[in-house]
């Protein structure tokens, strides 16, 4: 039988900026809430799936995209949080590694966000 | 001294050929003459080497196929001129017989443009590319170099020698040639194939953190790998035990072996001999089907 999850008000809606990410410990787990160019919340586990790098530490970037050779092209409206240990890259919106396709993914936790305040559940 | 040289190696011939096949049940062979490759690469000039490339062509086809069909060919191209391979290639190369290009290669990487038009050309006639080892690495200007300088010896060389393969093949990926040319196949022979496996969990790895330098690498590299790339058995590092081989392979995956035998030179792997502690359906993979994939038959 599942657990049932907690709700835990972490801040103000105007505690989080777009392109940047807070870290904050919730409940004694270190938690990463970013707000997204589209102004949606995300939250992620601060740990890199890769090798457990605190990944809130990196940088919310764009992404270049696939592009023929020689050529480049920077997709600005994705937010990819990238891992400052090895450069590992995840999409905030779904929270899957840019490029792989094997099983490599951000642990994601819920965010509400209504008449101000901001909640996550974990 | 005579008895001496007795004792080498039986030259196949080109009449003795058909027998060697029905007597060890082959069904199919590919030859690729190994001098040629050094002489084009570098031992002549450039207009020597367009002059020399079409002789042994010619005389390939002439006396060797001719004598029976299940006899293939790889014809070399004087890949000193990319514009006069290419034209060499569409030359001979609807030969029925032909089932790749050799390509000698030069000291530019394989994913370079320099060898674009040769590439091209090859598509054109859906035939695979085949790179051999021509044995002069490093001694000649203009042939691959090997890391850090000239080995003192012949057998540091040799051992040496993986690093072409390896430089080529992430090259090829890495350069987004494999993206430009989407059907082309290439064929790496006796550049050895126990190294990939090292080099594709870094490529795997690296490209993850570093695909922004090159986001034409639309997968993971070993995608590229096995979709693209055959390398052939001989020479045939073996560990002491033969199950570690198997492990190895398996490891690899067998869809990327391809036999060879080398014969008839000093370092051959014997075909009764070589890879005998296979599994049947990896055997038939690396004996049969693999090749059959790949080549223009």
């Amino acid at each position: 039988m599942a657990r049932e999850r907690q709700r835990f008000r972490i801040g103000k809606s105007i505690d989080f900026i777009v392109g940047s990410i807070k870290v904050l410990v919730v409940n004694g787990r270190e938690i990463g809430v970013a707000r997204l160019r589209n102004g949606e919340l995300r939250g992620v586990m601060n740990r890199c799936p890769h090798k457990g790098a605190p990944i809130c530490q990196g940088i919310i970037s764009g992404v270049w995209n696939a592009s023929a050779p020689g050529e480049l092209e920077f997709d600005e409206n994705r937010d990819v949080l990238v891992c400052p240990w090895h450069g590992f890259q995840y999409d905030l919106g779904t929270g899957t590694e840019v490029c792989w396709k094997g099983a490599s993914r951000l642990r994601m936790y819920t965010i509400e966000e209504g008449d101000g305040e901001v909640f996550v559940f974990i | 001294m005579r008895e001496h040289l007795r004792v080498g190696p039986r030259r196949l011939i080109p009449n003795t050929s058909s027998a060697t096949f029905d007597t060890h049940g082959i069904d199919g062979a590919v030859l690729n003459c190994f001098d040629v490759g050094g002489l084009l690469s570098a031992q002549s000039s450039t207009e020597e080497s367009i002059v020399l490339a079409a002789a042994y062509n010619d005389y390939f086809i002439e006396e060797w196929l001719s004598v029976d069909r299940r006899l293939k060919y790889a014809p070399a191209v004087p890949t000193q001129d990319p514009a006069s391979s290419a034209a060499e290639v569409r030359r001979i190369g609807r030969h029925p017989q032909v089932v790749a290009v050799f390509i000698p290669l030069v000291n530019v990487l394989m994913g370079h443009r320099y060898y674009w038009p040769i590439y091209e050309a090859c598509i054109e006639l859906a035939l695979p590319i085949y790179v051999h080892v021509t044995g002069i690495e490093n001694i000649f200007t203009g042939t691959p170099t090997l890391a850090m300088g000239v080995a003192d010896s012949y057998i540091e060389r040799y051992a040496a020698v993986p690093q072409v393969g390896m430089a080529s093949v992430a090259s090829l990926i890495l350069s987004g040639t494999l993206e430009k040319f989407p059907k082309l196949k290439f064929i790496f022979a006796e550049y050895g194939f126990l190294w990939l496996p090292s080099l594709f969990y870094r490529l795997d790895r690296t490209w993850r953190g570093l695909r922004h330098e090159v986001p034409w690498v639309r997968k993971a590299p070993t995608e590229y790998l096995h979709e693209r790339f055959l390398f052939t058995t001989q020479p045939c590092d073996e560990p002491d035990d033969p199950k570690d081989l198997v492990t190895l392979i398996s490891m690899l995956g067998p869809d990327l072996l391809c036999f060879s035998t080398d014969y008839p030179h000093w370092d051959n792997d014997m075909p009764a001999g070589t890879l005998q502690m296979l599994p049947p359906e990896v055997r038939k993979a690396v004996f049969y089907d693999n090749a059959a994939r790949v080549l223009r038959l």
